[in-house]
């Protein structure tokens, strides 16, 4: 089986013959979330909001809110013209070299539903408003669903994905930031509504949201979300994987807190959990190694570090089922 | 003088700003001093709520709600409190290190450290080393909090703690580390004195420090 077929073979609850890496596995297209969410070197996105480049990704500029009582929303909030984002421009620019006979073509979405609240209000204006005035959050997230569905209908059209890829951070390595009751009562009816316009159109949806988020899993699974990334070991990843076997395509495993990802960290410290991730995760048949190795520059994945390659070596000594 | 306790505690654990300012207040009529009020009942409901966010029955937003009870309580009590000097219960600075702008932790920290009756001095985000020591000079706060929730960013921990010894400053302070990528072990090998896991772990480790004591955080 060649990439694509084995990550298919996952899919479907099938047997696969190896377990999958995200960096052999994917074409992750990203120009597309730089036009409709936030700009890959930082700067304003659509909405107004400043962006500000750090080693590792992109972040709203700290201190600077747009508006700072969820009730004022719409004085502020102007959303963009999709039609005059430039998406097919980047699905052409980023899919000019990919075979998609051989791998799986996915597009990221980030700044999701609570991303973008705390984007406009900050984290801790936009956590307060979830309990002190849920209605307007409730209409907020509404509209920014509309157009987030609007984005992933031209993501769809134009890069004609495998896979897309929204990403959502609900959760510290300690829990959730808000109770499930409130993340269902509050975020998740808008939440459904965009992962049904993605699977709706036959595309497989990719929940990504870091932290220990494993009490709203059940929740993702049953709004139809068939991968969750980037799984991390605060979460009960042997349970998850169990219990979700043949539904719940689980990406992640790397304990980003571990020596193995120190900037210092050997390489022998980077075998040892990439050894670790393939025996205890990937029997299960549905785990996908997303590794964290971070250099002084950032992630290795996107800046290279010399140790990615014996990595990867180590990897496909262990890889197969 | 039990219940109007009992009562600021409740308040404060359900985040009820407007209680928890109202019952400060009886408190205060009631001829109660601050230092009590802080200890019977801002520092139990702290307790309570560390002890239930671990076991998982409530989260950040609680947290949230209840720190901004808290401080509403101490806004109440504030005019009383500076007009004694040495009221406070300690001086914490505080800061993200170079490179790093998250804020999201150490807002979180500052909430529950000035709610619980420190005095916090906060030196924002992407602080370098040279702020750093010359708050420690300017400002001579028992702690030095750092943070740092960034992997890329972990070794400006190790180069403050090298500058505090270098400047002959390591005497004077002790430091707390914390932040995502941060562990007990990262904590030890930089020798700094404690390591907090989350916000509640932070104000009690804080505490211990003021006081000497080698608590259950100590590195």
């Amino acid at each position: 089986m060649n990439q694509r077929e084995n990550f298919f073979a996952m899919l479907e609850g099938r047997k696969p013959e190896f377990i999958p890496n995200i960096m052999e596995v994917y074409k992750i297209c990203i120009f597309g979330a730089d036009r409709a969410d936030q700009p890959l070197v930082g700067g304003l996105d659509a909405f107004g909001v400043n962006w500000v480049v750090t080693k590792e990704g992109e972040m709203p500029e700290p201190n600077r809110f747009m508006f700072e009582d969820i009730a004022d929303w719409k004085e502020y909030v102007h959303f963009p013209d999709v039609d005059a984002l430039g998406i097919e421009e980047a699905a052409k620019i980023e899919l000019a070299d990919v075979n998609r006979d051989e791998v799986i073509v996915n597009v990221y979405s980030p700044t999701g539903l609570f991303e973008r609240l705390a984007a406009f209000m900050g984290f801790e204006n936009a956590l307060c408003s979830l309990v002190e005035d849920p209605e307007s959050c409730q209409e907020f997230f509404e509209a920014f669903a509309d157009y987030k569905i609007a984005c992933m209908n031209r993501f769809i059209d134009a890069f004609q994905p495998d896979v897309i890829t929204y990403f959502d951070d609900l959760a510290t390595a300690n829990g959730l930031f808000m109770s499930p009751a409130v993340y269902r009562s509050v975020i998740k009816p808008s939440h459904k509504r965009i992962i049904e316009a993605v699977t709706s159109r036959g595309v497989i949806f990719n929940q990504h949201t870091c932290g220990k988020c494993e009490k709203i899993i059940e929740d993702y699974v049953e709004m139809g979300a068939k991968m969750w990334s980037s799984a991390q070991v605060s979460n009960d990843l042997d349970g998850i994987l169990e219990k979700y076997q043949g539904r719940l395509i689980v990406e992640g495993g790397w304990d980003s807190s571990g020596p193995a990802s120190y900037n210092d960290a050997t390489v022998e410290d980077i075998i040892a959990e990439t050894v670790r991730c393939a025996k205890q995760y990937g029997p299960k048949g549905n785990f996908i190694f997303l590794p964290t190795l971070l250099n002084e520059n950032g992630n290795a994945i996107f800046v290279g570090d010399p140790r990615l390659a014996p990595m990867i070596e180590a990897w496909h000594t262990v890889d197969k089922l | 003088m039990e219940k109007v306790f009992a009562e600021l505690q409740e308040a404060i654990e359900n985040g009820e700003t407007q209680a928890a300012m109202d019952k400060t207040k009886d408190a205060l009529k009631l001829g109660l001093r601050t230092d009590k009020i802080i200890q019977t009942a801002i520092n139990p409901a702290f307790k309570d709520l560390g002890q239930k966010m671990f076991d998982g029955e409530i989260y950040v937003t609680d947290v949230l709600m209840a720190s901004r009870a808290a401080h509403a309580a101490m806004y109440v009590m504030e005019p009383i409190i500076s007009r004694f000097s040495g009221a406070t219960k300690g001086i914490v600075a505080i800061g993200t290190v170079a490179g790093d702008l998250h804020d999201i932790g150490k807002n979180l920290v500052i909430m529950m450290l000035q709610g619980s009756g420190y005095t916090v001095i906060d030196l924002g985000i992407d602080v370098p080393v040279e702020t750093f020591i010359d708050a420690v000079r300017t400002h001579k706060p028992d702690v030095l909090a750092l943070s740092s929730l960034l992997t890329t960013t972990l070794p400006e921990l190790d180069n403050l703690m090298e500058a505090l010894v270098q400047q002959g400053l390591r005497s004077q302070v002790k430091v707390i580390v914390g932040g995502a990528p941060v562990t007990a072990e990262y904590a030890g090998r930089i020798k700094a004195d404690a390591y907090a896991n989350d916000l509640f772990e932070a104000t009690e480790a804080v505490g211990d420090l003021v006081k000497n004591r080698i608590g259950k955080y100590a590195v």
